[in-house]
């Protein structure tokens, strides 16, 4: 199997938004207080083209070339930590793959392009963010060295 | 806070629609935690209709309502080793209920219902099946009282 990883352009947005949609699909699985918008598609496909072309973000996708499919995504930006040296971190705001495509290396192949993306604008820290329940990225990003950095809570406020 | 009535019945055909989006979004979920468990039919009609299938054959499919809305749903069957003392087991083979109506005890009420019914089958034990993997449902079914019964494993051939 064929696996590229490439920068997001025109042609892959709605395969990309399709892997965008099902990872917030899978949070609002994990979590009540993660339930999703009705036009989640819509917001999908609009969150993924606002990240073509923009300077502080960084959109990959791992693309089939045989199926002709988007296998995985990844997307980053660029953040100021200000109190906290290295200042400039990347920060993982998403990375899927497709149930398919598991177990191949897929999203170690997106982690490793997004260090290279990182180092390559002189950056060499990852941060990622991910709900507190979802056990299945607790074990992914734990194998590959990602320490636990901060918490983050939820309360309704009447 | 308003705790709105959930009712709980039998499925009819005209379920089918809501019944077959739940089930595909039940096993999206369990693919999540292993690739074996990819739906090989995401068309809703043709989920449907394998469902009408199971229907007639006498699985027992329940649905919980809420204000007339259906939110979860639950298949069971009676699985049998004749060779075992208790040899009819009552499996719950898809359970799920939308996550916005999680933590208000449907899908334990759904499991309530369910294992009355199938002990009236003749069942002696009430089984769960979903992915060796899956934490999530590993941990509801312990709160429920259920135990690890059997393991399969699997490899590719």
């Amino acid at each position: 199997m064929a696996i590229t990883v490439r920068a997001l352009s025109e042609e892959h947005v709605e395969g990309a938004a399709r892997l965008v949609a099902r990872l917030k699909m899978l949070n609002a699985e994990l979590d009540p207080n993660l339930s999703v918008v009705d036009n989640l598609e819509e917001e999908a496909l609009a969150y993924v083209r606002e990240s073509i072309g923009k300077e502080d973000v960084v959109f990959l996708v791992a693309y089939d070339e045989e199926q002709d499919r988007v296998a995985g995504i990844a997307r980053a930006v660029v953040v100021d930590r200000r109190f906290y040296k290295p200042r400039r971190a990347l920060l993982i705001t998403d990375l899927y793959v497709d149930p398919r495509y598991r177990r191949k290396r897929v999203g170690t192949l997106l982690i490793e392009k997004l260090g290279e993306k990182a180092l390559s604008r002189g950056i060499n820290v990852l941060l990622v963010t991910y709900p507190a329940g979802n056990l299945i990225a607790d074990r992914f990003y734990e194998h590959r060295g990602f320490r636990l950095l901060e918490a983050k809570r939820y309360k309704i406020i009447h | 806070m308003y705790e709105p009535g959930v009712v709980v019945r039998r499925a009819s055909e005209r379920d089918l629609d809501d019944v077959a989006e739940l089930m595909i979004r039940f096993y999206r979920f369990n693919e999540e935690f292993d690739p074996a468990w990819t739906l090989g039919e995401e068309d809703p009609d043709k989920v449907k209709g394998i469902l009408a299938e199971y229907m007639e054959r006498g699985d027992l499919i329940l649905v919980a309502e809420v204000e007339g809305r259906v939110v979860g749903f639950l298949r069971a069957g009676i699985v049998e080793n004749k060779l075992l003392e208790r040899s009819r087991i009552g499996l719950l083979r898809e359970l799920y209920v939308k996550p916005e109506y999680r933590r208000r005890g449907i899908a334990r009420k759904l499991i309530e219902e369910a294992s009355e019914e199938l002990k009236r089958r003749g069942a002696q034990l009430i089984a769960a099946e979903f992915p060796g993997l899956n934490v999530v449902a590993e941990d509801f079914y312990r709160k429920l009282g259920f135990r690890l019964y059997t393991s399969v494993f699997v490899r590719e051939v």
